[in-house]
């Protein structure tokens, strides 16, 4: 049966190698989809736990603050808890690599004495070298190559505005700790490191080894008893788990998007089989006749399915691997200006993927095959021998299938506006049921093009002779229209999504120039600036007023959350912090001031449900602390949340603390770029990153279209699978066609005329796709926009309708339907007169 | 370089001498007692306490209380972070029970940093401290008053702890001329070395929650110097004996990887307190059997003869019980035998208690010196 199952697949793929091959590769590209997905997800992740792995030790514990770096001595509380087996201290920098000797960041640990001594190192590791000799630094050999340092030679890196000259005295070979790790990484003597970037008396995390046999969650309960509500101990799982978490939306977005290339991908699945049970039906109808089972035929037909999935795994996983590859940067990029997560640097593959793709290759294929299968190999073999075609059911039932259509999709809308409110993913289940909607009510459509006049063997005859043969054009017309609803709602969003963005970094970023230090977008809250410093900065003649900000980075709910202080008594700087509510902004400015209120951004609020909360508590070093809200601002700066409040509240909760960015308010008619460049003369030797109002506005948009590349890709991916649709389709309808063709060309029609005929029904399916898929990508935009964005990310976004007028994307899809069709017209029109057939008369 | 090595690297002694160490000298001026405190500049230095117990209950208890300074760099680096560090502070402590026929060891090893570890200086009291081992609150202190030292350590998980007040039942003595004690050829090879050869011990051990009121006696050496050892020395024997009739004898010999004696001194301590230092030769130890460890592998000697021509003594020595190894869980390959003896006359008859130290047998680290 097996050898019979191979024979059978080898001569089906010779009967029609260019079906197949479109089949293969649409099968290939929603698999390569998912997997690439995946793939980008797991490197994303495996490089987070590399960093977590690289120079922890064997400890199974670390001990967090609630602020990145907390006060030394807790190593002392550490020490004396039962079960700890020992505990490391480590002081954690990013720090900024000066540009004339590189560029980018090194992510530096600073250890004690044991741990240091205990790395793997090229080069003989002497101690008292480590201890002594100022600036000692040891790297990965990857990230010296990258930086184009040899042994010995000297770096200059920052961290806020204090700058270090650092020397490469010992290559340290962290990959074999954590081989999925940023190699911009180094070690250091934890006393230097403190020094050198003035975190004195501070560390940023302990490394906990357990006494053998104790149990993680004991000595971890210990230890938060011990150590109090401003400490979090996790396990390295709990924290790959956070960064997981962190990532969950980003994943969830692309992963559903990928999976929409596969359900594409379903579709010509269907149309291919559907082809092939048509041409073979009376193959099978002999073979039943001469005593083959149902089963069998079935097992012969699904094996051949399988084997074409199974090729399309493999060339899908091939495919995944250089999407991923391709998108690597852009992601990596992403999660670290969105996440502060580290470099992604090489792809993590696992053997989970195989199943994955098989999952998506085979498991799509075999899904698509499915029905058409069951529902002919079901029929008797009398009727397998006739010439009835099969898809005439579907013409029957299109009626049925669209009531089905508009009570799924109406039942789902209902129940997400009422009982599915509170349910988190009821947004992508809407979605879904609008994807599903799609084929369900794509014949009765078609359906419409019978009232086409068709007086002449042209455009139009193929036109209407699609409302006669629903079952290829109708799929082929679904899978459009879903690629076009995914294409169209996706650009929506992202076009509405920006637009919004724009009124909001109108109304945030107010100042002419920005000060931050060079290494504030790793570094975040250990990126200090001197008061020197900003007493320099705020001298400028041209100065008019200075907005001071401190941040506090802190954990709220199990997720990063930035404080932020900010002068709240600004001139007219009360639309730095757009209230939602839109309500007068005097008032709660002033309570910001007067009564330490805090202001909560619009993602936070939602995500602990403080829309209408009157104080919450906030995290500090004292442990918890109830602050009065004040009001709720827009913020897409962070979807975790972030809280805004006067300094002055800040230093009665965090004590003092040093700023890390200042914004400077011009002389009117001042030029802020040539204020920006006298600056930056003022203070050569401070690593700064001083932007005016123009060039920061341009960051956060260049950051914002990054961030989509990825979503763009796949969207590409989808077109093109749904464009192979549009070709298979087509291709299958002049396969089935031939004697219609064959006997059209006896009764006197000339090739240009079978031609336009054909290019008639890509124009056809073209047409319905693109106003069905229109409609619902508006649909889906509404949901992306109003549904899953304010459920995964807390925002909300002012849908831009205008993003309608999507010029290059129709054209896109114009073409590419157009492209589809050219080769499936030009083979009908090549068919000759004597395929006629007795059967067919 | 694997990371053991390159550990046990770091904190052994350098095999050539640094200009920048103070290194030990024979016309040292002694000042007591300011000379109990830590002396900066030097790679090492210790403070070795051994000492036999007895419970009010007569049971018998061997201990070891030692703080080690090991110079990371003769002086502290500029800076203001703590963590810059002159020197790492090690303590280790063991209790022979051989009554249960256990033998406990603990450590700590921290960076002389003021929150975790450090010494002391005169006129204060404290002469060293460390935070106890991970696991255990508290800290572990050595201090000195005018009627003795006094010493505390516990490890909770280990189940022991020590609290001990020593008084000197004999006066101070110099091992060697001036206390300056010769280790080898080289130049910077010999210590500045002195001992209380019996001090009156009384105090409180803990055993698995069960505190004992212990008397006994303890000897205490004090050694600092730097690179105390030659090249092609690996390891030690060393011997403290309090005998029955009050006088006291100590013994070291110094081997190469050959186990050839490279060098060896000797001090018998008379009743009177009177000192008189000599050469024990070259054979005058003999190892009467061994003890191989199942846990490090490493065999050690066991049981010894001891014949000295020039006091005229002829002794045996029998270990309380074989198993007194030492083991490091911090820096893993370090280990060493640490353990009580008894000590017996020719006829057979007990004439005496001591301490002996084994270190360099096998692969095994020793502490750096």
């Amino acid at each position: 049966m097996i050898r019979l199952l191979l024979q059978s697949t080898v001569r089906q793929f010779q009967s029609d190698k260019l079906l197949h091959l479109l089949t293969l590769l649409g099968i290939a590209l929603g698999a390569a989809a998912v997997v690439g997905v995946q793939i980008l997800h797991q490197s994303a992740i495996a490089a987070f736990a590399g960093s977590v792995q690289a120079v922890r030790g064997n400890s199974e514990l670390t001990v967090f603050g609630s602020a990145p770096s907390f006060d030394e001595r807790v190593l002392v509380d550490v020490l004396g808890t039962v079960g700890v087996e020992s505990a490391t201290p480590r002081v954690q920098l990013s720090v900024a690599v000066d540009p004339s000797s590189g560029d980018g960041f090194l992510e530096l640990a600073g250890l004690d004495v044991l741990s240091l001594a205990s790395l793997p190192y090229r080069e003989e590791f002497e101690l008292r070298e480590a201890l002594s000799q100022p600036g000692w630094l040891a790297l990965t050999a990857e990230g010296a190559d990258r930086l184009g340092l040899s042994l010995g030679d000297r770096v200059n890196v920052s961290c806020g505005s204090r700058t270090a000259e650092l020397q490469l005295s010992n290559w340290v070979e962290l990959e074999q700790l954590g081989p999925a790790a940023s190699p911009m990484r180094g070690v250091m003597d934890i006393a230097a490191l403190q020094q050198l970037l003035g975190q004195i008396g501070e560390i940023h995390q302990i490394d906990v080894a357990l006494v053998e046999g104790q149990e993680p969650d004991s000595v971890a309960a210990s230890l938060e008893q011990r150590l109090g509500p401003a400490y979090e101990i996790l396990t390295p799982s709990q924290q790959v788990g956070q960064a997981e978490q962190l990532l969950g939306a980003f994943r969830l977005n692309l992963t559903a998007l990928s999976a929409v290339s596969l359900f594409v991908g379903f579709f010509m699945v269907y149309t291919t089989v559907q082809a092939m049970l048509v041409r073979r039906r009376r193959e099978f109808g002999v073979m039943r006749c001469l005593g083959t089972t149902r089963g069998q035929l079935l097992f012969l037909v699904l094996g051949e399915v399988a084997i074409l999935g199974f090729a399309g795994s493999f060339l899908g996983t091939l495919l995944g691997i250089g999407v991923a590859q391709g998108s690597l940067a852009d992601v990596s990029a992403t999660l670290t200006n969105l996440y502060v997560l580290e470099e992604v640097r090489s792809l993590a593959l696992s053997p989970s993927l195989i199943p994955l793709a098989l999952l998506a290759g085979v498991g799509g294929a075999l899904a698509g095959a499915a029905w058409p299968t069951l529902e002919s190999l079901g029929r008797p073999p009398r009727e397998l021998l006739q010439s009835q075609p099969v898809h005439e059911r579907l013409h029957r039932v299109s009626g049925l299938a669209w009531w089905i259509g508009l009570v799924l999709l109406g039942g789902t809308g209902v129940w997400c506006l009422t009982w599915g409110r509170q349910v988190r993913p009821a947004g992508f289940v809407l979605g879904l049921a609008m994807l599903l909607t799609i084929p369900l009510i794509t014949p009765r459509l078609l359906r419409v093009w019978k009232v086409v006049p068709a007086h002449q063997f042209g455009v139009l005859h193929g036109l209407r002779s699609l409302a006669s043969r629903l079952h290829g054009s109708a799929f082929c017309s679904a899978s459009l229209a879903v690629s076009v609803s995914i294409l169209v709602g996706i650009t929506m969003m992202v076009s509405s999504f920006r637009s919004t963005l724009e009124s909001w970094v109108d109304s945030v970023i107010q100042a002419d120039v920005y000060v931050t230090a060079a290494s504030y977008a790793r570094s975040r809250s250990d990126a200090i600036l001197e008061q020197s410093v900003i007493d320099e900065l705020v001298r400028h003649p041209a100065v008019r007023e200075a907005d001071l900000l401190r941040r506090v980075d802190s954990r709220i709910a199990e997720r990063p959350v930035p404080l932020i202080g900010v002068r709240m008594d600004l001139p007219d700087g009360t639309r730095r912090f757009p209230l939602t509510s839109g309500e007068d902004p005097e008032p709660v400015y002033r309570r910001l001031q007067d009564e330490q209120a805090v202001l909560i951004s619009q993602p936070l609020a939602r995500r602990l449900g403080l829309e209408d909360s009157a104080e919450f508590d906030l995290p500090t070093p004292e442990g918890p602390q109830s602050v009065p809200i004040a009001g709720i601002y827009e913020d897409y700066g962070s979807e975790s949340g972030a809280v805004a409040m006067d300094l002055t509240t800040m230093e009665a909760l965090f004590g003092e603390g040093p700023l890390h960015s200042v914004s400077l308010y011009l002389d009117e008619g001042t030029d802020p770029e040539q204020v920006v460049t006298a600056l930056a003369a003022r203070l050569p030797e401070v690593p700064l990153e001083i932007r005016s109002n123009a060039r920061l506005r341009a960051e956060v948009f260049r950051i914002f279209d990054q961030t989509f590349l990825v979503t763009r890709t796949l969207q590409l991916v989808t077109l093109l699978v749904a464009a192979l649709g549009v070709a298979t389709t087509l291709l299958v309808i002049a396969e089935e066609g031939r004697s219609e063709v064959a006997l059209a060309r006896s009764l006197g029609a000339d090739r240009p005329q079978v031609f336009r005929v054909f290019l008639g029904k890509g124009a056809g399916i073209g047409v319905v796709g693109v106003i069905l898929g229109l409609t619902g990508g508006m649909g889906l935009a509404w949901i992306l926009v109003h549904l899953i964005n304010r459920a995964y990310f807390g925002w909300s976004i002012r849908a831009d309708w205008g993003a309608l007028f999507m010029v290059p994307e129709f054209a896109s899809i114009g073409a590419a339907v157009l492209l589809a069709s050219l080769y499936p017209a030009w083979k009908a029109s090549r068919t000759p007169a004597v395929e006629l057939k007795r059967d067919d008369s | 370089m694997i990371p053991e090595l390159a550990l046990a690297a770091a904190l052994l002694p350098a095999v050539t001498q640094e200009a920048d160490w103070k290194i030990a000298d024979p016309d040292y001026q002694w000042q007591f007692p300011q000379d109990h405190w830590a002396h900066s500049g030097y790679r090492t230095e210790w403070w070795y306490f051994t000492g036999h117990l007895e419970s009010s209950e007569g049971r018998r208890f061997g201990y070891q209380f030692t703080f080690f300074k090991i110079g990371l760099l003769p002086n502290r680096p500029d800076g203001a972070s703590q963590w810059n560090a002159a020197n790492l502070v090690m303590g280790h402590a063991s209790i022979t029970d051989p009554e249960s026929g256990q033998h406990r060891f603990s450590e700590v090893v921290h960076r002389e940093v003021p929150f975790l570890a450090g010494f002391g200086t005169f006129p204060d009291t404290l002469l060293a401290w460390s935070q106890a081992p991970a696991g255990t609150d508290g800290r572990w202190e050595l201090s000195f008053e005018e009627s003795g030292f006094a010493l505390d350590m516990r490890d909770d998980r280990r189940g022991f702890s020590l609290s001990l007040q020593t008084e000197p039942d004999k006066p101070r003595i110099f091992q060697g001329p001036n206390g300056f004690s010769r280790k080898g050829a080289g130049e910077s090879a010999a210590s500045q070395y002195y001992s209380y050869s019996r001090l009156k011990t009384a105090g409180t051990v803990t055993l698995d929650g069960v505190s004992y009121s212990v008397q006994g006696t303890s000897w205490m050496d004090k050694e600092f110097g730097s690179d105390q050892l030659d090249d092609e020395q690996v390891g030690w024997d060393w011997f403290s004996l309090q005998l029955d009739d009050r006088r006291e004898v100590m013994l070291f010999s110094l081997r190469d990887e050959e186990g050839e004696i490279h060098s060896r001194a000797g001090t018998l301590v008379a009743a009177d307190g009177s000192v008189q230092w000599f050469d024990p030769g070259n054979q005058w130890l003999r190892a009467l059997s061994s003890w191989e460890s199942e846990k490090s592998g490493v065999e050690y000697p066991s049981g010894w003869r001891i014949r000295l021509e020039e006091p005229g003594l002829s002794l045996e020595l029998r270990p309380v019980m074989a198993n007194q190894e030492n083991r490091s869980s911090i820096l893993p390959d370090m280990a060493y035998w640490e353990g009580a003896v008894d000590v017996f006359d020719d006829a057979g008859n007990t004439i005496g208690r001591g301490y002996v130290e084994l270190t360099g047998y096998g692969d095994a680290m020793r502490p750096g010196i």
